[in-house]
């Protein structure tokens, strides 16, 4: 018995000199500082919540009047990493997200004597959980970090479309004596997943000076095959809905972000930056053929700041707006960060 | 034993500084509490400047069952933004008056677009504007029972609306493409009044608050192009519940549930008595997780109001940003 409770002092002896210097560590750390990967045998837990303030669409380069149809975009993302050495960390990311598009849709008449055509895509669900390791390079100095990192994405969740839905309601509108309104409404769901396994690779760079420091990241993701999906197709002269399958390749992702963050006190951050998405080499299988899916390039400045709330709690804040976009939505999107760090 | 009576004495000295300890703060340390810190009222002679900003965008609604759907008739675009200019007094420590401005700049295009069989598309656009001030709220708030180490304090609140902004309401429409401008009201059918009572409880780091507010609405009238047409005027209940927390001394993070039901005084004619996009009846359950930032005499504050359940009521979300001062 004595020696059961010996052991069990032992250990939680070793675990709050372990704290001890986790805290410690954490402690003198600011958000400069801080090397661009945790400590070993530290775990951060971070949660982003983002909500798109508005949203422009663009086809090409242009932007799209907005008549009559309304975006709306929220989420969050968990993300959860932990320090096998001082050098390599592993993250596992997960996101979910809720797009909702709905515009007037320009369908032939169904019979009807007269009626108002919605359409509404609803993208809601968890994405592929993405799993990386990232290694930070050593002996380069308190100054530079430098961290490659290797990973992906695993088709875990669910994929393709969702039967859609029709809402046939009537309709308050009289402007028109003895014909009767109704409103129809399509709605589409789409699921989040990608359907493949996704490989993905990048660095993240970090050179400080005194109180300011500049960042550089860059990933890439790509699908490591094709796909094969399920989309629902309305008929010509109705709702009846019939079931396609075709193939298809999800398009590689280009990330890169720089910024330049100052601190302004020890225990608040700020930072602005540029960040530059690109999507292409994506296509669709329709009757037969591959139709590629256009290029989107999405270009925008950042606002962050960053407070060490306590030495194992942080709260950031997030402003995205757009520079230039192609065939992309471009939100105003503000995301809220929490971050929780503790030791094992 | 004697040790352990030294113990219990010195704890209870602890305690019972601890206890004194918010009423012993100088002025200035009690211009900077954080909201969950703070009384249920202003100190005496404090005075408060706050500025609030809301935006949300049309899109999906609740309806009459409480279903999610997407909006009939109209198809939407725009933004809806609200800004609050507020000042509060602190008449004694128990006491508190305060005058709310809002101000409002929305704008919609609604296109009602509709089809004949065999025949074109046919597309109006309405676009929906509503801008300028509204109602000018007032309310006096009462500490009727101070808190204490083991009770709440009790808080009773009248105020009113008086209808300040602009009830003249305008719908134009273009002869050669149907397209038409509906330039709404802003407020200024009646005045409402309002009562509220509050259950409130701090323990730190922690914080319960139990709000119910009642609004009842007049009868009144609305101008529409040079019309004087009668409104009825709605009653509005709302239940608050807060549960929040200091994560350090000057940063809180607070969970609250709200709801709201409105509901008109009588039966009323869709499109004849309201506004087009009301209805007679209104439910909506949001959670609002709230963040607050303390910097000295100034507070930010953040929340985004995520609709759970309604009827009849928007489904989107809202997004609020404060910003006030202390003197």
């Amino acid at each position: 018995m004595i020696r059961l409770i010996s052991i069990v002092v032992i250990i939680l002896l070793y675990q709050a000199v372990n704290a001890q210097n986790g805290d410690s560590l954490l402690l003198n750390e600011t958000t400069l500082s801080r090397p661009l990967n945790v400590h070993k045998k530290q775990i951060r837990i971070s949660g982003d919540y983002f909500l798109a303030l508005s949203s422009a669409q663009f086809i090409g380069s242009d932007k799209v009047e907005d008549s009559g149809r309304t975006r709306t975009f929220s989420g969050f993302n968990i993300d959860i990493r932990y320090g096998i050495t001082e050098f390599l960390q592993v993250r596992m990311n997960l996101r979910r997200s809720s797009e909702v598009i709905i515009e007037p849709a320009l369908f032939d008449a169904f019979g009807a004597d007269f009626f108002i055509l919605n359409s509404s895509v609803e993208e809601i669900g968890f994405g592929d959980p993405e799993i990386w390791l990232d290694y930070r390079i050593p002996f380069l100095g308190p100054r530079t970090d430098l961290v490659i990192n290797v990973g992906g994405s695993l088709p875990l969740t669910s994929t393709g479309e969702n039967q859609p839905g029709i809402q046939d309601t009537p309709s308050i509108i009289d402007f028109f004596e003895g014909i009767d309104f109704r409103n129809v409404n399509r709605i589409k769901s789409i699921n989040t997943g990608n359907g493949v396994p996704r490989l993905g690779y990048g660095f993240q760079f970090k050179h400080r000076f005194k109180r300011t420091a500049f960042n550089l990241q860059s990933s890439y993701l790509l699908p490591l095959k094709t796909s094969t999906e399920d989309r629902w197709v309305p008929s010509d002269t109705g709702f009846d809905e019939t079931i396609e399958i075709y193939e298809r390749q999800i398009p590689d992702n280009l990330f890169i972000s720089g910024s330049f963050e100052i601190q302004m006190r020890p225990w608040l951050n700020v930072a602005v930056g540029t960040s530059y998405f690109r999507s292409r080499y994506g296509w669709n299988e329709t009757e037969g053929q591959k139709l590629a899916i256009p290029e989107a390039i999405l270009s925008q400045a950042s606002f962050t700041y960053e407070i060490i709330a306590t030495k194992n709690l942080w709260l950031g804040q997030t402003l995205n707006f757009n520079l230039s976009a192609e065939n992309i939505y471009s939100p105003l999107l503000l995301t809220t960060a929490v971050k929780y760090n503790f030791f094992l | 034993m004697k040790s352990l009576s030294l113990t219990f004495i010195f704890s209870c000295a602890v305690y019972l500084a601890y206890g004194q300890s918010a009423e012993g703060l100088t002025p200035l340390e009690r211009k900077q509490l954080t909201v969950l810190s703070e009384p249920a009222t202003l100190y005496k002679g404090f005075l408060q400047v706050g500025y609030n900003f809301k935006y949300s965008s049309p899109g999906r609604l609740f309806d009459n069952n409480g279903d999610i759907t997407t909006p009939n008739d109209f198809n939407y675009t725009g933004d809806n933004l609200d800004h609050i200019f507020r000042i509060a007094y602190g008449i004694s420590d128990r006491i508190q008056l305060s005058v709310s401005i809002p101000y409002t700049n929305s704008e919609l295009e609604a296109l009602l677009q509709f089809n004949e069989t065999g025949n074109q598309l046919t597309a109006i656009k309405i676009d929906v504007n509503k801008k300028g001030f509204t109602d000018l709220q007032t309310e006096a708030k009462f500490q009727l029972i101070k808190e204490s180490r083991t009770f709440p304090s009790i808080v009773a609140g009248l105020g009113a609306y008086f209808p300040t902004g602009n009830n003249e309401r305008s719908f134009t429409t273009d002869p050669n493409t149907g397209d038409a401008k509906y330039d709404d009201i802003t407020g200024g059918v009646g005045t409402s009044l309002l009562g509220t009572l509050q259950l409130r409880k701090i323990m730190y780091p922690y914080l319960l608050s139990l709000e119910f507010t009642y609004f009842k609405g007049t009868d009144g009238e609305i101008i529409e192009n040079g019309q004087s047409i009668d409104v009825i005027g709605a009653d509005s209940q709302i239940w608050q519940f807060v549960a929040g927390m200091h994560l350090n001394e000057w940063i809180t993070f607070t969970n609250k549930i709200y709801f709201q039901r409105l509901s008109f005084n009588s039966e009323i004619e869709p499109n004849e008595t309201i506004p087009i996009f009301d209805t007679s009846k209104k439910d909506l359950l949001t959670f609002d997780p709230t963040l607050s930032f303390q910097f000295g005499r100034i507070r930010s504050e953040q929340f985004i109001s995520i609709p759970v359940a309604g009827k009849n009521s928007g489904a989107e979300l809202e997004y609020s940003m404060s910003l006030q001062y202390t003197f």
